[in-house]
């Protein structure tokens, strides 16, 4: 057994590797449960509500996220529990201006100033930021295993109103992480193996017409 | 001639023909797909926040359930079908005749029989792992390593099971059907045993333990003592993990029994 056979040979059991990760990554997720169908809400302007309130994802069970609004929002979605994003907020307020009273304190802490200041603080806790749509339809598996707060903020100086869908998913494999591997076994399988495949083809002997 | 060149002659020649084009490539693809799928499956009913070295146990299960089968065939078929037919066709005295000892010819076959097999099937577990959970697979390696351990004790006794009858019969096919009945057989007097703990005696659970350890190490990370059953509920054994680890201990014990007696009736016995 030569050496060209042998890493022609590894070449394919990776090409196949490839493909078969290939067949996983195109098995649709399936559909779980659906948290809050045809629910919705309204967000003041410049300001942002939790539409999402933890829940535990990993990389094989994630949320297919769905909202519908008159106006422009942002979505986030971050990996935080609600209740320490919360806290992180109403100190932020707490700090600047320690004479409001608690509902005021809660008011002001939903403001998008205040958000943004504490995301700036806490970038690292940002899994996922939509763009700036009136619609958003995705799916959304956490790299790791996280504790997941979604939250839907209005920039603008218009109320929107909006209705959501959250229905929790599951996949054979991390989507991401299976889609990128598929991509670096095939080419590197075929290239390993196709001195190997050309040489086999070349000692057929060919039959004599 | 150098002196390791014999043994690399026999092993490329043995590589050859178990994997001949596209065996090993077919068993990569149903390897992987079998991994990943069943992982899948067994994530949809996965606890939240599961992060324990019980999830470490069951992920190992899981992911290795299908492939096994899988492997426990590639093997069967590696040693039964291959060896076996080397000594029934009389291929084997052409192996004979090379400049080697006769335990190293075995040698080189079990390990293009076994070896590559064992290879592929944890390499492709392993992979699975980095893909599915890498953070289990760090924190919790040596549970990891020691529910594979179990978990491939079952697949190594009828390897080494059949092997035996394959030198002692002579027969490659007949062996071949001895241990896909031994597989299932297996899976059978398992359910069988689990009935009759609940029902009287652990003893049938204990003696069953040597023969597929993995039933240990299930019990000892589900720690399910009091089963409730027609019969009413009844304390059943769970062993602690000194014990799994003296069970899983004499499960291996029990292989390197039969892969010893095989190479002294090849070694001595065989005849040709």
């Amino acid at each position: 057994m030569s050496w060209a056979t042998l890493i022609g040979r590894f070449g394919m059991v990776l090409l196949m590797t490839g493909l078969a990760l290939g067949l996983v990554s195109i098995i649709p997720s399936a559909q779980v449960r659906t948290y809050s169908e045809g629910m919705g809400g309204a967000v003041a302007p410049e300001t942002y509500e939790f539409s999402l309130q933890f829940s535990l994802l990993t990389p094989q069970s994630g949320i297919h996220i769905s909202v519908e609004s008159n106006s422009s929002f942002d979505f986030y979605l971050l990996n935080v529990f609600t209740s320490q994003f919360q806290n992180w907020t109403m100190a932020w307020v707490k700090e600047r201006f320690p004479n409001l009273q608690e509902y005021e304190l809660r008011w002001a802490s939903h403001n998008m100033t205040v958000f943004n200041a504490v995301l700036e603080s806490n970038q690292d806790i940002v899994l996922w930021k939509s763009k700036t749509t009136n619609k958003i339809s995705e799916d959304f598996f956490p790299p790791t295993v996280s504790n997941v707060t979604g939250i839907i903020a209005n920039p603008s100086l218009n109320v929107v109103e909006y209705k959501w869908e959250i229905t929790s998913i599951t996949s054979l494999a991390p989507k991401a992480r299976v889609v990128l591997l598929t991509q670096l076994l095939i080419p590197i399988g075929a290239v390993l193996a196709i001195p190997w495949v050309y040489s086999t083809r070349v000692r057929k002997p060919k039959l004599q017409q | 001639m150098e002196k390791g060149r014999p043994f690399f002659e026999v092993f490329a020649s043995a590589l050859k023909e178990n994997y001949r084009f596209p065996v090993l490539e077919i068993f990569a693809f149903l390897y992987t797909l079998g991994t990943f799928v069943l992982a899948g499956l067994a994530s949809l009913g996965a606890t939240y926040g599961q992060t324990s070295e019980t999830f470490a146990h069951s992920l190992v299960t899981s992911l290795s359930s299908l492939p096994l089968f899988i492997f426990v065939i590639l093997i069967l078929v590696n040693i039964a079908y291959g060896l076996g037919n080397d000594i029934e066709k009389g291929v084997i005295q052409t192996l004979l005749s090379y400049p080697l000892k006769r335990r190293s010819v075995l040698t080189a076959k079990l390990l293009s029989a076994l070896g590559i097999a064992l290879l592929l099937f944890l390499g492709m577990q392993m992979f699975a792992f980095f893909v599915l959970a890498p953070d289990v697979m760090r924190t919790y390696f040596g549970t990891v390593l020691l529910s594979y351990l179990a978990v491939l004790s079952s697949a190594f006794l009828i390897a080494g099971i059949v092997l035996l009858l394959a030198l002692v019969l002579k027969r490659g096919g007949l062996a071949l059907v001895v241990g896909i009945v031994l597989y299932f057989a297996l899976g059978i007097i398992g359910s069988v045993v689990a009935f009759l703990s609940w029902t009287g005696s652990d003893l049938p659970l204990r003696v069953y333990a040597v023969i597929s350890p993995s039933m240990i190490l299930d019990r000892y990370y589900s720690g399910a003592g009091a089963v409730p059953s027609f019969f009413g509920a009844r304390e059943i054994w769970v062993p602690s993990f000194s014990e799994a680890l003296l069970y899983i201990g004499a499960a291996y014990g029990l292989v390197s029994i039969l892969f010893l007696l095989s190479y002294v009736y090849f070694d001595r016995r065989l005849g040709i």
